[in-house]
């Protein structure tokens, strides 16, 4: 029987496994288009997850749902080297040989977890890990929500479709985006690229579909505070942990909105074009009024 | 016909495999029918007295006994790197009217199957097997095993015994079975719409709503719906109880599976999808593709 604790353990090297072999094999160091100023590299997305997967390693230590010696371990063996190499970038992009100031990248990470800027440069200056605690009233009973936040998360940073989707609409350049909409799947191309990791249509809107099903999840396990008799754990647990994700969905970056909508609408046209005429534009308006209400997770707090 | 052609084919091949191994002792398997326990089903019992497992098998969709697992009857006495539990593990299959029978009849009837076999075997079981048979006192460790639709059935099955438990009934033995999936249907088949990849993808109930009352193949999102619901109730359980085995399945596909949607419950233990194999090789071992046996009897992998 595999533990939440064994789960987390083995997704994450994994996940840091990759990082360092992706940086090692191709050299796909974070990169910047001197053209448009944007960063273009999918390093940025791992470093997204990684940052992603310590905050919720730290909420969990607080709910007692991953113990404090199993969190150390993680500290040492996942995050640490992470944010070693991240500070070895910074320090290459600053010309230092000291950490002085974030470079480009560091600030990018910064800005997307805004809430988290003590963790994080802590984190690069190798400082303690585990400085941002969210302290409530009652932290037994938040924790299944923990435990279930953090299996919807393990689930997220390990399918190959988000990482994709997450990429693409970050940074995928301008020609690699229009590429997506050349060609447009089948419906099921698009539901037989789970767990294919390649930069294809299909694999972009399985990507966007399935961060949307696993977002709903988050969203039903934020609102269902049933049990909770204090008030105000309920309303910081919730927005803690949006603040934690709301990089997926980055409201502040114009490019990553527009690729948003340009997939869900996308989405929404060529599913009411199946439909009879009579019954598209209100086909049309309710899936956008579901595709809108999971992303009003992020826009509370945006 | 097919049954007999089975147990010859698996003597055949005990035979020539004991021959390149004789130093070793080693038991075997006998095939013993149970059609007067449920026509079409039949058992390969260890010629070991020191039987501990049981291990029921479920075909899915269309599918029967022999079909599906003719290869795991033929490997199970062959000593080329199969795990050595196989050995004192008794197989039962399982069948069903898989093509006319809702997955709420077929799950009674697996119930009633495993109750006749688990922990002890019941008096009309004992009465079917051969008299020179040293039989288990009792057996320790269950594993169910199911491919495709007979995933879906024992996910019906976990849920249905879990609920009763949860509301004061007795709990079943059964869910502290292994459950071992390949290419499960949990999540139900191929859609054909963009309606259909949207709801199947995501999960969220709204959309299965807008599938089911625009999409044309309506039927086909009736038994989605089902198939979520189950999902629903089995990821409740294991929040309550997360050392519960069977609420945490162990899932199997093939890279090339084109026929059912491969996705997995938030708990479950994900093996990396097998390459080269599809809907029907995944669960076909040979002696170059071993897996399916440590599957069904081994771990998470690490």
């Amino acid at each position: 029987m595999m533990t939440l604790e064994n789960r987390l353990s083995t997704s994450l090297h994994e996940k840091v496994d990759s990082y360092f072999e992706d940086s090692a094999g191709l050299d796909r160091g974070v990169r910047v288009d001197a053209r448009t100023g944007q960063f273009t590299s999918y390093k940025l997305t791992f470093s997204h997850e990684l940052i992603e997967s310590l905050l919720l390693v730290n909420l969990a230590v607080d709910f007692g749902a991953v113990s404090r010696p199993n969190a150390q371990a993680l500290y040492s063996s996942v995050f640490r080297p992470f944010f070693a190499s991240l500070a070895r970038r910074s320090n290459d992009i600053s010309q230092g040989g000291e950490y002085v100031e974030p470079s480009a990248e560091s600030e990018h990470l910064l800005q997307s977890f805004g809430r988290f800027t003590n963790t994080i440069e802590q984190g690069i200056r190798g400082g303690e890990l585990g400085v941002e605690a969210l302290k409530v009233n009652d932290a037994r009973g938040l924790r299944q929500r923990i435990e279930k936040i953090i299996l919807i998360h393990l689930r997220m940073i390990t399918d190959p479709g988000i990482f994709v989707y997450l990429d693409a609409t970050r940074y995928w350049t301008e020609g690699a985006w229009d590429h997506v909409f050349e060609n447009i799947p089948l419906p099921e191309e698009v539901v037989q690229a789970a767990e294919d990791g390649t930069q294809r249509s299909s694999t972009v809107l399985y990507g966007f579909l399935r961060l949307v099903g696993f977002q709903s999840e988050i969203k039903d396990t934020l609102d269902d505070m049933e049990g909770i008799q204090d008030e105000s754990d309920a309303i910081r647990f919730r927005e803690w942990v949006r603040n934690i994700f709301n990089w997926r969905l980055d409201f502040r970056s114009q490019r990553s909105m527009m690729r948003f909508e340009q997939i869900r609408d996308l989405l929404i046209t060529v599913s009411a074009a199946e439909l009879p005429v009579g019954d598209r534009a209100l086909v049309r308006e309710k899936l956008k009024n579901i595709f809108d209400e999971v992303y009003g997770l992020n826009l509370v707090s945006a | 016909m097919a049954l007999v052609d089975v147990a010859s084919l698996a003597k055949v091949s005990c035979e020539q495999i004991s021959m390149n191994n004789p130093s070793q002792q080693h038991f075997q398997h006998v095939f013993c029918p149970l059609d007067k326990l449920l026509p079409g089903s039949y058992g390969y019992l260890s010629t070991s007295n020191m039987s501990d497992t049981a291990i029921v098998f479920v075909h899915g969709f269309d599918g029967d006994p022999a079909d599906t697992w003719t290869d795991f009857q033929t490997l199970m006495d062959t000593k080329a790197g199969i795990p050595p539990e196989w050995q004192n593990a008794d197989s039962f299959f399982f069948t069903y009217r898989s093509t006319k029978a809702s997955i709420d009849d077929s799950l009674d009837g697996l119930r009633e199957f495993i109750d006749s076999l688990y922990p002890t075997l019941s008096h009309r079981v004992v009465e079917l097997l051969p008299e020179h048979l040293q039989l288990p006192a009792t057996y320790t460790k269950l594993i169910l095993v199911g491919h495709s639709e007979g995933g879906a059935v024992i996910r019906a099955l976990v849920a249905s015994l879990g609920s009763r438990w949860e509301t004061g009934g007795v709990r079943s033995s059964i869910l502290d079975s292994r459950v071992a999936l390949f290419a499960p249907a949990h999540f139900g088949f191929m859609p054909t719409s963009w309606l259909g990849a949207l709801a199947s993808i995501t999960g969220i109930a709204g959309l299965m709503g807008i599938a089911i009352s625009y999409s044309t193949p309506a039927s086909e999102m009736r038994d989605k719906t089902a198939l979520l619901q189950v999902n629903r109730i089995t990821e409740k359980l294991f929040e309550k109880h997360p050392r519960v085995e069977a609420f945490a399945a162990h899932v199997l596909f093939g890279v090339d599976d084109h026929f059912v949607i491969r996705q997995y419950y938030l708990q479950d233990c994900r093996h990396t999808p097998e390459k080269g194999r599809n809907h029907q090789t995944i669960c076909k071992p040979s002696l170059s593709y071993l897996r399916p046996l440590s599957f069904v009897i081994g771990d998470c992998p690490k």
